[in-house]
């Protein structure tokens, strides 16, 4: 998992205000166009950080997050088809929130 | 030249509350006009605003509102209130019994709806050494319970209900007000201050049975003194719950500030940065509790910064996963 460096990419992505803390996994972001909030975990902005070159499987997101870290790779990927699985809860709650849109297609 | 209310007597209150100026009622920041010809409201506003300044006729009014019986034949029968503002009724009437609560409910909406110069929160706030403690909640969460039972320990009420946020200098600006309490915390804080006492109390109310008491003189008096972040608690009463005071993600907290903010939408991206600031400066914690002496020891330690409580736990990472 990344550590929380990996969110200063989202000050990055036009349209997308941010702030997290030391020693915290998770951030909050805003979204100027909506005028929302969203609160996000770890796993919810490396999903955002991978996607952000493109959409992206949830394998392929496994793949890449999970990275070095076997055991959690393949109890993701076994449990893909699971809508218990927190990388396929993750993904659907920043599709509901509309960030992933947001970072994939930053104009839009 | 404004003057103290119980420097005026009973009468002359009664008598400006029924002339068309209205009594001038400085609170925190703002001054309202507060016109009304029901005894009831007279006495109430002359026992829990006896501390508070009253302003001349001349004065600029934030805002001028009363409570008013509505015509017609239920004034005898069955009376009823209405709260009125600006010579319109926003709210449908209540209960005739209901008029000083009506009225303190109609001055929050006024404050909450009308004074986006500070970001407002739906929050109890207290201060001491300087530095403000913020409990935001719904009603029923046991704020106004918590926030009572410290306002008589040593913490100086800035309000009970509305926390307002000055966006230039990132401070919390006092307008204390009278305290409500609701129901069974009607009781447990009887018990905790037994020399209490409460200037109205209506039952069958909308929140059931509603009391008001005054806040502290000392609180209205330093109404100018507004205080820095400093500490951000969700406070939640639970029957038979042992104290527990537990760390809190600052980007979790400052989603609950956003959750439990009034006009947040206005302020746009200036409002997430406000609370951002306010969450970076303070500590942020959840507390869970039931009993009163308790919880008021356990403030105590967290304002002097020792270890708040015994039973501090790192917050739990299943409470942390929302998307």
């Amino acid at each position: 998992m990344p550590d929380l460096s990996a969110a200063t990419w989202v000050a990055a992505v036009p349209g997308l205000q941010w702030r997290a803390w030391p020693g915290e996994e998770s951030a909050a972001i805003y979204v100027p166009s909506s005028g929302r909030t969203h609160w996000v975990t770890a796993l919810g902005l490396a999903i955002l950080e991978q996607s952000a070159a493109g959409p992206k499987s949830l394998a392929d997101l496994a793949e890449a997050i999970f990275e070095g870290e076997p055991c959690a790779k393949s109890s993701t990927l076994a449990a893909a088809e699971d809508t218990g699985d927190p990388l396929a809860g993750s993904a659907q709650g920043l599709i509901q929130a509309g960030l992933l849109q947001l970072v994939q297609c930053p104009s839009s | 030249m404004s003057v103290q209310l119980s420097a005026l007597g009973a009468q002359a209150v009664a008598l400006r509350l029924r002339q068309p100026a209205g009594l001038r009622l400085r609170t925190g920041p703002f001054v309202a006009a507060v016109r009304s010809s029901l005894p009831e409201v007279a006495a109430a506003i002359n026992r829990l605003y006896e501390h508070y300044e009253v302003e001349d006729e001349d004065v600029f009014t934030d805002f001028n509102v009363g409570v008013k019986r509505p015509a017609g034949l239920r004034r005898v029968w069955k009376p009823q209130v209405s709260f009125v503002l600006d010579g319109y009724e926003p709210f449908n009437p209540l209960p005739g019994d209901q008029g000083f609560p009506l009225l303190e409910w109609g001055l929050n909406w006024c404050v909450y709806g009308t004074c986006h110069q500070y970001l407002i929160l739906h929050a109890a706030v207290l201060e001491r050494g300087g530095k403000a403690l913020v409990l935001p909640a719904p009603s029923g969460s046991g704020k106004s319970t918590l926030c009572a039972a410290l306002m008589f320990h040593g913490w100086r009420l800035l309000s009970d209900e509305l926390a307002m946020i000055c966006p230039h200098q990132v401070n919390l600006v006092p307008n204390p007000r009278p305290v409500s309490l609701k129901n069974e915390s009607i009781g447990i804080l009887s018990r905790l201050v037994p020399d209490l006492q409460f200037g109205s109390r209506v039952r069958e109310t909308s929140k059931g049975e509603v009391a008001h008491f005054a806040a502290p003189a000392a609180a209205v008096r330093a109404a100018g003194q507004r205080a820095i972040p400093g500490w951000v608690v969700l406070p939640k009463y639970c029957s038979g719950a042992s104290t527990s005071l537990l760390p809190v993600e600052k980007s979790r907290m400052l989603l609950h500030l956003v959750e439990n903010a009034f006009n947040y939408d206005i302020f746009g991206a200036a409002g997430f940065e406000l609370l951002a600031t306010v969450v970076d400066r303070s500590a942020c914690f959840s507390f869970e509790y039931s009993d009163l002496d308790e919880a008021i020891a356990c403030f105590d330690r967290l304002q002097n910064g020792t270890n708040p409580s015994n039973d501090v736990h790192q917050a739990d990472a299943a409470d942390r996963a929302l998307i």
